[in-house]
């Protein structure tokens, strides 16, 4: 099942084509490379550690990635990595308020919520979310039918078999991609069952979640294989261990290895980058949609006045 | 017989192809280097390979580790390969954990084949998984099986401790780790095989110290064997406990058998009269205490043409008699070993040189039911149960089951 079958159209020769992505009141075209900035409602995340737990700061950054070309923000309580244990009710507390000030602010922006609990999906989205971002690959069942209850997108990612805010121990797999792809279509499956609008529905390999840096690789180099299904996909790959593993670098210095990632997977067609660094992002992804031919040069007139 | 043994960890990380440059490996791919040469130095006839996987199971010898599965981009360029959406690859109705094809072996056994290939071995392996839940009491008894398949046997246990001592481990932090393995370290050195026998399978899967398993393999190869152990890496340099070690054994006793003397008839006499070999034995004379009764039995088999009676000496003591004698048409075999050298493989070795000695075949054997270890002793030998007999049994003071045994 893919999504343009779903639309109506019919996949050729075994592809499928991209179609519209609506988040919110939206409606996305495949050639716009959506930039979803980070904002993390954590005291305790891996990159940059704290910088937006202060809601005012958090509120502050805000301004800053919009301006810099964000087109969703991504609002997270947990973080991902193993660490102090933060409860449904604490993530709750961290994050719908906030989405519920920042929706009051930016009634046009797309708000996402970082969560893989069903009650922390609610809660965010009865303050305003429109997409419900689960980098844990379907670990609670029930969030699906949050996503349909409120009309809100969601991602289906592939976790290998972690449990949330596990680290991957020597996991193995005859054929990784196969493994992601087998898994987030089956997700984007029930997520259709359970009432979810297909036109909402992203899928997302997850880098480094349930995966070595081998993998990740591999799934960055194959991740047409993914575009090639007809869903919008999503990649999070922003100052993570795979860049650093890939160049021998710490978190705070792994931004050129990012940026390199993120101009092959919009090369290979992803339509969503989850990024820290948005405005060097929005610049990379932009350039890569000149270079495919979806966007006209900004401003064009050397050698043709 | 078990001749030598060795741990080494079951790290995807000791593949030097996975890594690039860690200042941490080198060390620890030495210590494997070194405990792995000690093994092949042994000279086994078999190197026997043990590690955690899924299932518990033999693996064809042939098989070998496919670094693919951890690195994808070891298989080749695939740079060029059109992008396409194949169905037949996956299929997401039935998501299913992925199972690698059986040729391709599990990561633990096939990181064990590495390290041998790495030493230059070229000799027979046997590869064998256990799994995470597997028992220590069967644990145990595959090592002691294992231990048995030739007569000079190496093993390799791919084995390692808990994945969560530090707060960077794959496991995180567990405060448990550190006593736990730090139990395991002191057993391995003191040669406490009833300690890692002792181990809590539950505690150490929660633990992620895969090696549990493994190391209750060895115990049960090793047994009292176990004479020494030699550390060559102890370290958590990822917040894993790696432990590297070579492990030998107590090298076993020559078994012989000769003409029984005059001069062994005291040692005969009182090993016959002991009151638990008598009562496992069962069917014995009325008073085994009778010294008259048994120098006329003595003399009377001596000088029978119809029974082949030897001493069994180990190392040139006296330890115990074997014989054959003629019973209605049927030539039966009988064994005595001293209670002092029972679980050496004494009687085994004992009843293996005098099958060697007398080829008439079919033979016979009789032991009580409830023997069981010459029950094991005549299985192991090739004899099979054809049936029981119920019977007045001297040292049991009544009736009991005997158990009747033929090898063809």
């Amino acid at each position: 099942m893919t999504a343009s079958h779903l639309a109506g159209s019919s996949p050729v020769g075994g592809e499928a084509r991209q179609g519209v992505l609506r988040l919110g009141e939206h409606s996305f075209p495949p050639e716009r490379p959506l930039v979803m900035g980070i904002v993390n409602r954590t005291p305790d995340s891996f990159y940059r550690p704290g910088l937006t737990w202060d809601e005012a700061a958090a509120m502050e950054r805000v301004a800053e990635i919009i301006d810099d070309g964000a087109d969703i923000v991504d609002v997270g309580g947990v973080p991902a990595a193993p660490g102090a244990e933060v409860d449904a009710a604490e993530e709750i507390r961290r994050t719908a308020g906030f989405i519920a000030a920042l929706r009051d602010r930016y009634p046009d922006v797309v708000i996402s919520v970082d969560t893989w609990r069903h009650e922390a999906a609610r809660a965010a989205c009865e303050a305003g979310a429109d997409l419900i971002n689960d980098s844990w690959g379907g670990h609670d069942e029930r969030l699906a039918d949050v996503a349909a209850e409120f009309s809100a997108a969601l991602v289906c990612a592939h976790a290998g078999r972690q449990s949330p805010r596990t680290r991957p121990f020597r996991v193995w797999y005859p054929d990784v991609l196969a493994d992601v792809l087998a898994r987030t279509l089956r997700l984007a499956d029930l997520a259709v069952r359970a009432g979810v609008d297909p036109a909402r529905i992203v899928i997302d390999p997850a880098h480094d979640f349930g995966k070595n840096t081998w993998h990740s690789l591999e799934i960055t180099r194959r991740l047409a294989e993914m575009t090639a299904t007809g869903w919008p996909v999503l990649v999070s790959l922003s100052n993570k261990d795979f860049v650093g593993e890939s160049l021998d670098l710490p978190p705070l210095e792994r931004l050129p290895g990012t940026l390199a990632a993120t101009a092959i997977s919009a090369w290979h067609g992803a339509r969503i980058f989850r990024v820290h660094q948005v405005r060097e992002s929005r610049q990379v992804v932009d350039m890569v949609a000149a270079i495919k031919g979806d966007r006209p040069p900004a401003r064009a007139v050397r050698g043709l006045a | 017989m078990l001749i030598a043994a060795a741990i080494c960890p079951a790290a995807p990380l000791l593949a030097r192809e996975l890594t690039g440059t860690d200042p941490l490996i080198p060390e620890l791919r030495r210590a494997c280097r070194d405990a792995v040469a000690g093994l092949v130095a042994s000279v086994p006839d078999l190197i026997a390979v043990v590690g955690v996987a899924a299932e518990g199971r033999r693996w064809d010898e042939d098989g070998r580790l496919d670094l693919g599965v951890f690195a994808p981009a070891l298989r080749g360029p695939a740079l060029h390969e059109p992008a396409r959406h194949d169905p037949a690859r996956y299929d997401p109705a039935r998501y299913a954990p992925a199972l690698a094809p059986s040729s391709v072996v599990p990561p633990s056994l096939g990181l064990g084949g590495m390290l041998l290939d790495q030493a230059g071995y070229g000799g027979p392996r046997e590869l064998r998984s256990v799994t995470q839940d597997q028992t220590a009491a069967d644990c145990a008894a595959l090592g002691t099986r294992l231990a048995g398949r030739r007569d000079r046997v190496a093993l390799l246990v791919m084995a390692d401790g808990s994945a969560c001592r530090t707060l960077k481990a794959p496991g995180y932090l567990d405060a448990r780790s550190e006593p736990f393995d730090a139990d395991v370290v002191r057993a391995i050195r003191d040669r406490d095989a009833a300690a890692l026998l002792a181990l809590d399978a539950d505690l150490a899967h929660e633990l992620l110290a895969t090696g549990r398993p493994g190391w209750q393999v060895l115990a049960g190869a090793a047994r009292e064997y176990w004479a020494g152990t030699e550390v060559r890496y102890c370290d958590d340099p990822f917040g894993v406990l790696y432990m590297v070690a070579s492990v030998t054994f107590d090298a076993l006793p020559a078994v012989g058998l000769r003409l029984v003397e005059d001069s062994d008839l005291d040692a005969i006499f009182d090993q016959m009269r002991d009151p638990e070999g008598v009562w496992m034995a069962a069917f014995t004379p009325d008073d085994p205490s009778d010294r008259t009764a048994f120098d006329a039995h003595m003399a009377m088999i001596r000088s029978s043409p119809c029974i082949w009676l030897r001493a069994v000496t180990c190392d040139g003591r006296l330890v115990g008699t074997i014989a054959t004698y003629v019973t209605e048409g049927d030539t039966e075999v009988t064994y005595w070993v001293d209670r002092a050298w029972w679980g050496r493989g004494i009687a085994s070795r004992a009843l293996a040189l005098l099958l060697d000695k007398v080829t008439t075949r079919p033979v016979h054997a009789r032991a009580a039911s409830d023997n069981v270890a010459s029950l094991r002793v005549l299985r192991k030998s090739g004899f099979e149960v054809i049936g029981t007999e119920v019977s007045f049994a001297p040292a049991r003071g009544g009736t009991i089951e005997e158990t009747i045994l033929r090898k063809d």
